[in-house]
Order: C-alpha cells, then structure tokens, then sequence
C-alpha cells in the first residue's frame, strides 16, 4: 500500500510553478519569437553602409547618453527530473527583459553640477532565477556612489539530501521523494556606498546594505513524537547594515588613517509548523495524524487498524501538531580603526583594530507540540507540550557577543634586493549566552486520550478525581524551568615573518615561519527546576522532597558547570619563488608545511603541506597559456583517527584572441579530493565485511563497527568556447563545458547510492548577434543543459534531466 | 574600474584551478554574473586566509549573505566559529548539495562525532557520538538535527 508523501506543500511549491510554466508556454511560445521577430520586421532595412550607431544624444548638450535595452525571452524545452532542473538551472519559458545598460557622462563638467558620469547596467528582470542592477556615478572631486541590488531564487530539491531512504517493505510504505529540506526561497540583497571627496585629504563615506531572504521550505526535527514530523518552514529574515567613516590622508597621502563604524541589525522572523501534507493518517475518530517522515514498522507489527489503509492504532507514536516562533533580534555595532603608510622610507605598513559588541534578544518565544510518545522514561507518554520563555515577552534568553580583531604587517626593503616582513594577526571572539525555557507536559496514555493539565479545582486531595492528570510514580516532571548559561570563546594569535630575496633580477626567493596559536574555551553550566503536581508528586526528583502548600514539589539540583579547554600550537615553514627566465614566461612556486601539537576536531590537520605552482607563458600579447598545481595534504594520522585527506589540482589553459575576428579559449582541469578517517557506528544491517571498532568506548556508545570514512571526488573538467565575427555586423560565440566524476564514498547503509558523486553535467551554448539596423541587434542563443549520474536512483525519484532554453531577443542602442 | 578584462575571466586567467569549481552541478552563481569573486575575496589582499574579505563584524565573508548561519546563537556548533564554514563546505562549487565536502552526510558528522568524550581524537573531549542505526530510517543526521549550525533552544540542535 502508498500514501502520497508530503502532497500539500509540494504541490503547493510545484503547483505554483506548474500555473507559471502552463501560462508562459502558452502565452510565451508566442510571445517570446514574436516580440524579438515583430521588433526586428519593424526596423528599418539598411545596408552595411547603415551600420554605424546614430550620434548619441547630447541633453542640453552637456551629457553624451548611451542606451541600451534587451527584450526577448526563454523558450525551454526540458525532459526527466523538474526538481533537478529548478534545482541546477531554474530557466523557464518566458518574455524577459535580459537586460538594460545606461552610461550618461557630462561633455562639460562646470555645467553639470549634479554628476558627471553615471553608468547602470541590469540584467535578468522578468523571471530569470538570478537578476542584478548596479549603479555607479561620480561627481569630480566631489562624491562617488555605488549602488546594486541582486535577486535570487533558490530552488533546492536534490531529492537524496536529508532523506530517510525508507525501506520498501515499511509497512505502510511512504516513500520520500522529495528533500525533506526542499526549499524556494528568495534572496534580495541590495545597498548603496556615497563617498564625499574621495581624494581629498579628508573623505567620508556612509553605506547602507540589506539582505533579506523569505520564502517557504521543508525542515523536520525530531519532536517528542520520535516520528521526525515534515514541517513547514517559512524563511523570513534581514540583515541591515549601516555604515560610515572616515579618511584621512596625510604626508602626500602616502599614510591614511581610516575609522569606519558598523551596525548591524539582523531580525529573525522564520516561524515553523506541522506540514498539513504530513497529516495524511487519522484516528479511528477521525482526528489526522501524522507518521512523520520515519515510517517503519513491519508487517507483523504495524500502526495501521487491520483493514484500513491510513487508520491509525492509538498506542502508536504520532504527531497531531506542531508549531514554533522563535523570533530573535540582533544588534551588533562594531568600531574599526584602520591605517597604511608609506611615509617612511623603504617601509611600508599597515594595521587595524576592530571592536564589536552586541547581543542577540530572544522574545515572544512560543513551541507547542500535540501527540503522542511513549517515551521510554515515563509509563505515561507525553500528550501535549508547552516550550515557551519568562515574563509578559516570553523571554527566552539574551546573547551578548564581542568579537576583537587586531592586525598589522609591516614590510622593510632593508637592501636594493632584500626586504623583510612581518604580519601580526589577533582574533578573539566570546559569546555568553544565558537561555530560560519553559516546559509544561501534559501526559496521557495513547494518541486518542490526553489528561487535564492540574489545578486544585480539576484536581482537589486527595488527588483521585477523574479529571486530575494522569500520572504514575515514574512519571517525569510536569513543569521545567531552566536556567542555562553557556560561554564559548576563542582567541587566535599568528605572527609571520618572511625574508625574501632577489639573487637575481627576474628571480624572488622567500622564506618563511609562522607560528599560530588558538585557545578556545567552551563552559556550560545548566540548573533545571522541575515542579512535580499531584498526583504522586514525591516522584523521580522530589520523592524525597517537602511538599508545596498546593500539594506540589519543587526540586532544583545543584549544578556543575561543564568546561572544555583546548590549546593548539602551530608552527609553519613558508617557501616561496618567483621567476621570469624569460620575457614571455613567468613561474609563481609557493610551499607552506605546518605541524600542531594538537588538533580540535578528528578531521582538523596536525600536519599539513601545500604546494601551489601557477605559470604563464605569453609569447604574444594576445596570446596566453596557463598552467596550475596545487597540491593540499593534510593528516591527523593518530591511533584511532587515521585522518588522511589530500586536494590535488591539476589545470591548463589556452586563451587567443589575435583580433575582433575570432577568439579561442581552452580549459583542462583534472581534480581530486580525497579523504580517509576511522568512524565508528551503528547498524542493524551491517553490509559484508564491515570490521568491528576498537576505539576506546565505541562498544559502550553503541557504535560497534568500524568505517573507513572513504571519500574520492577525481573530477575532469574540460572547455572550449570560441568567438567568431565573420562581417563587423555577425558575431558569433559557441562553446562547451563538462564537469565529469566517478567518485565513490563509503556506504554505511545499503540503500544508499553515490548520486552526484558520479554525475556528467555538460553545458554547451551557442549565441549568435546580428546588426540589422543601426543600433538594432538581433540575438539568438541556445544553451544546454545536461545532469546525468552513473549510479544507481535509489529510493527515490530519478534525478537525471536535460533541456534545452533557446533565448532570442532584440537589443536597441539609443 | 578600468580592468582588462571582466570577472570572472580576468581571475580565471590565472586561477585556472578555480575556474572548474563553478561549473559543477552545485556552485555559487559566478558565471551566471550574479556574483562577482571580489564579492568574496579582495585581490589587493587581505589579512584573511585566500584574501577573503570579512563581515562587517569580522565574520566570515560568507555571512553577509548567509545571516541565518552564523548566528549568534545561544546554543554555537563549535565548529562553524573556530574552523570555518569551508571546513564543511566548498564555497566554489561542489559535485555534493550545498556545497558539502562529503556526498553522503551522515558520514561528515560521523568523522568527528566518533567515540566518548575524554578520548585522545579530540584536543578537549567533546563531541560525543551518535548512537542512531545507519541501518535504519534515521539516515541523514539532520533530519533530527536540522538546526545543525546553531540553535536557540537545545545545545543538540534539533530545534
């Protein structure tokens, strides 16, 4: 038997997008050829004598205007997986406004008292996934402004992302098809910088930038109901940052000194609720359920009513709903005090100390789970649930912060070819998060019966009555109150010192060390008051314990603070030359080699060495031929850890444009990224020749087989695009890109595939731009988009797609 | 700004090593033009490793545009704040979904989160492990743990 999984907020997503594409295909497959076909009848016919763009305006005879504007739009044409192709490239069939560019500059600047230069240009308007407007002008000595704004959807449905892979023979089977944690969001960031007399002695400048992401996703969490509840997840929050400063140059302006403040406002309004899609079972009563996305039971031992195919049997876990605002305000303004300085003879210097301080407030907090959970510390399970802060806000908790930067490098050229370095680095952050949340537990005994929570009018002594709340005398406490504070810092320190030399005149020989230190610190100190009600109020905690006038019992234990106390040490040897044997080529060889005394994490390299090579070779101007290695190796090859991971890059490149007539560019990349750490975990269904683990108290924490945590991405990427005029009036650009791998990583569980890891995505394109009329250009373009993976589907939906979105438009210079 | 050439191609004439990054199946939008790498990194350097630039607060340049990431939160994964988001993530592109180092996920989490609190692998002790069947449904770690890089609520991140 199927249930259809997550229906109602998928096809919330995908109907909507669905509506979109019925209309604009329609509606577009006419549009789109006949609005760049209808321009392009409309214009005049000309001869290549024609062909030079009219005089451009003159207003007032004090700007020169250019302009520019691209109408047309998307015809596309897709088959397999749409969650990949919104996923990957989330071009769809539409008119569009491609794009628009206007540069206005003053031909006199004494009668242009407002600007003397502005320049815009946009693109993506009308329902591309990506979309961008950037603004520059500038007034002579007096200001300059820069100003963007870019929108982006983000569609994410790689189906195997966060999925339960759920076996077929779960009875009832509810195959997930989709990600659990599918998202379409948009993200819209824009801001503005004016800078009032940029090259005057003393400057100043004020920013504002915003980021502001909304829209609906999938989460889950794991509830009380041990069911992982789909939830729905409404994105909404935004960063405001306003800034402004000051420079001040002095000696020639050879030495600045800069002061910049922030503030930073970040507001936190993303709510979550139960998905209703995931309310797909009931009650015998008919009250919905959900089963959550971890449906599995055994057709021997199943949670459906015997003949039914979505009835639900009552002692079974389950979630009947689920909501969460957690709003959070955070205000952060920081100082910052900046300088260079190349005042002083053969040195150069510079330095900054920045300052930040401000708190994260959390209030108006309010969770609430209805459901049921025979939760193995109760014989009674838990109904209903209440989280929610203290006081008339709900106040959850505050987090002040304060991050210190401080850093300064100086260079001394102490002969003709030697010069010496040094760049000191501090950073320091510290967060003291106090948190004070509040549980109320109603407990019942299955899905279909929940207790009062108690009163002394429900439930007066001697406590017997009918409507008291349901408790035994194991039952947990009925009200928490918590008092958590948590302290997590790290300071960081790093000097470098290089020396470098140059034997020769095209040679730089450099060496170097560098020592780096971090300490971090993470405390947590924790007190839980819990309030037992009657009836058996002397229970768990509180059996020992005096009774309230009320016939409760407060228990609040001592606490012991938790903490953590880490010093790592770093020491670096630094190796770097560069050389120019001959005119046309250069070679750039830098080697770092780093050794810790101790590492943070398993995965945190107590040994490292980088080697990166970048060469050039340009025998004639306008031809360029590249080559890079770059070589990561990194370990922390310790008894029981065995971290072993390297990153090697291999890439060449060939760029020639010997004129406007034609131009060729090539790309070759091989890459590979490798890694190798014990794990330890745990299976039921363990796959042949797992090993057992030997790490000290894997047994006891119920992670008895061993992993090797393999993971090998060999990457080959190759391009090619190539540019072609043949007559000034036709241009034409083609090209082909591939991204190839055959990765493979560990299996842990037997339903689970390589997905991307071994996936072909090809990208080819072909543009071509016809002058039909002095500034009118006709433009065709193709592009192909191609996903491909070599393993197998695995539980879920194919994810392979490939389409084509043919683009044609006109574009008008005026 | 009088450049030679545009972005992102006056960097990939050098960077030819980066360039195949963005052309993966999961990339940030650079060749799409809706970003730009200077967004991220400063070519007339920085103090920052790979001259990345930092948040006007000093964070990581990632999280001007990724806020809800960074926090801070009352309940910190560790991790995000002292080794960084590319400790977990290829912030050019990657063959895995959001950009992750490892394909499956479970396996990123569990290359740190092995073994009891007190043990030589860690410099101070913690994270303790999992003890979820790899077997079973709860496969992907952060079905549970959804609010992996920080929370306000639980310090184990499931809210």
């Amino acid at each position: 038997m199927k249930a259809e999984p997550m229906m109602t907020y998928i096809s919330l997503i995908q109907r909507s997008q669905a509506g979109f594409n019925a209309w604009t295909l329609g509606r577009a497959m006419q549009l789109v050829p006949a609005l760049a076909l209808g321009i392009a009848m409309n214009m005049p016919i000309v001869t290549s004598a024609q062909n030079a763009p009219e005089a451009p305006k003159k207003p007032g005879h004090s700007y020169i205007t250019h302009e520019s504007i691209e109408l047309g739009g998307h015809m596309v044409d897709r088959s397999g997986s749409l969650a990949m192709w919104d996923t990957l490239v989330n071009v769809h069939t539409g008119p569009r406004i491609l794009s628009h560019s206007l540069s206005v500059h003053s031909t006199n600047s004494r009668k242009t008292p407002f600007f003397d230069s502005l320049t815009t240009n946009s693109f993506g308007y009308g329902g591309d996934p990506y979309a961008a407007t950037i603004l520059r002008m500038h007034k002579g000595k007096a200001y300059k402004l820069d100003a963007d704004f870019r929108r982006n959807r983000q569609y994410f449905d790689y189906d195997l992302f966060a999925n339960s892979l759920v076996p077929d023979n779960a009875v009832p089977f509810v195959p997930i098809l989709h990600s659990p944690h599918l998202f379409n969001t948009v993200r819209m960031s824009g801001g503005v910088n004016l800078t009032v007399f940029p090259i005057s002695k003393l400057s100043a400048r004020a920013g504002f930038w915003r980021t502001g992401v909304e829209g609906p996703s999938f989460s889950s969490n794991v509830s009380k109901s041990n069911t992982n509840p789909l939830l729905d997840q409404w994105w909404r929050y935004s960063d405001d940052i306003y800034s402004g400063g000051v420079d001040w140059k002095l000696f020639h302006k050879k030495t600045v000194f800069s002061y910049d403040q922030f503030v930073t406002s970040y507001k936190q309004d993303t709510t979550w609720k139960l998905d209703p899609g995931q309310l797909s079972f009931q009650l015998a009563n008919g009250t919905p359920v959900s089963q959550g996305l971890n449906i599995f039971t055994t057709a021997a031992n199943t949670c459906l009513v015997a003949g039914t195919v979505n009835t639900i049997v009552p002692s079974c876990n389950g979630t009947l709903s689920y909501h969460r605002n957690e709003p959070g305000r955070t205000l952060l303004p920081t100082e910052q005090f900046r300088f260079t300085s190349a005042s002083i003879p053969h040195v150069t210097m510079n330095g900054r100390v920045l300052y930040s301080s401000g708190s994260l407030e959390l209030n108006h907090y309010d969770e609430g789970y209805a459901g049921w959970s025979d939760s193995t510390i109760n014989t009674s399970g838990r109904n209903i649930i209440r989280y929610s802060g203290v006081g008339p806000n709900s106040h959850l908790g505050s987090l002040p912060r304060i991050n210190v930067s401080a850093d300064y490098g100086v260079t001394i050229q102490i002969a003709p070819r030697v010069e010496i370095s040094d760049v000191f680095d501090f950073r320091s952050f510290r967060d003291n998060g106090v948190t004070q949340p509040h549980q109320e537990t109603q407990f019942g005994t299955s899905l279909a019966y929940t207790s009062n929570f108690f009163s002394t009018a429900l439930c007066p002594p001697p406590y017997t009555a009918s409507t008291c709340p349901l408790h035994t005398t194991k039952t947990a406490a009925d009200i928490t109150q918590a008092h958590r504070q948590e302290y997590f810092a790290q300071t960081a320190r790093s000097n470098t010192f290089i020396a470098a030399f140059s034997p020769i005149e095209k040679l730089k020989l450099s060496l170097g060390y560098r020592y780096r230190s971090r300490s971090i610190i993470k405390t947590l100190q924790s007190t839980t008051t819990s309030t037992f009600t009657p009836p058996f109020a002397n229970r768990g905690n509180c059996a020992t314990q005096p009774l309230n006038s009320d016939g409760t019992c407060t228990f609040t234990p001592k606490s012991t603070p938790a903490i953590e106390n880490n010093e790592i040490h770093e020491h670096w040897g630094l190796f770097g030359m560069a050389a120019q044997p001959v005119h046309e080529l250069s070679l750039k060889l830098n080697v770092e080699a780093m050794y810790a005394d101790e590492a943070y994490t398993r995965m945190s390299p107590r040994q490292l060495q980088r080697y990166i090579l970048r060469t050039i070779y340009k025998p004639q101007p306008w031809m360029n031929f590249s080559g890079v290695v770059n070589i990561l190796e990194s370990r922390d090859n310790v008894q029981y850890v065995h971290h072993l991971a390297h990153s090697r890059d291999f890439a060449l490149g060939a760029s020639i444009e010997p004129n406007d007539r034609w131009s060729l560019d090539m790309s070759y990349a091989y890459d590979n990224d490798s890694s190798h750490t014990d794990l330890c975990y745990s299976s039921t269904d363990p796959l042949p020749g797992t090993g057992n683990c030997q790490i000290p108290g894997s047994v006891a924490n119920a992670q008895p087989f061993l992993g090797n945590g393999y993971y090998n991405y060999p990457s080959n990427f190759g391009s090619v695009s190539a540019m072609f005029a043949p007559v000034k009036r036709i241009r034409m650009h083609a090209g082909y890109s591939i991204t190839s791998s055959d990765g493979t990583s560990e299996v842990l569980n037997r339903r689970q595939v390589q997905g991307s890891l071994q996936s072909k995505y090809q990208l080819p394109f072909f543009e071509a731009a016809f002058d039909i009329a002095p500034g009118w250009t006709w433009k065709a373009g193709w592009n192909y988009y191609g996903y491909g993976e070599g393993s197998a589907v695995g539980p879920t939906l194919p994810r392979d797609v490939h389409g084509n979105a043919f683009t044609l438009s006109v574009r008008h210079e005026f | 700004m009088l450049l030679k050439l545009a972005q992102p191609a006056l960097c990939y004439s050098c960077h030819k090593d980066v360039k195949p990054a963005f052309s993966r199946p999961f990339h940030h939008k650079v060749n799409e033009g809706l970003m730009q790498c200077t967004d991220c990194h400063d070519p007339h350097g920085t103090f920052q490793k790979s001259m990345t630039k930092s948040a006007a607060q000093d964070d990581a340049v990632c999280i001007k545009c990724h806020q809800e990431n960074a926090g801070p939160f009352i309940y910190e994964h560790p991790v995000v704040k002292t080794e960084g988001c590319t400790f977990c993530h290829s912030p050019h592109g990657s063959a895995n979904p959001r950009l992750l180092a490892r394909n499956n996920l479970n396996q990123l989490c569990l290359q740190c989160h092995t073994g009891l609190k007190g043990t030589q692998f860690t410099a101070g002790g913690p994270p303790t492990s999992p003890v979820h069947d790899q077997a079973m449904q709860y496969t992907s770690c952060i079905i549970c743990h959804s609010q992996i890089h920080g929370s306000n609520v639980v310090d184990t991140f499931i809210r």
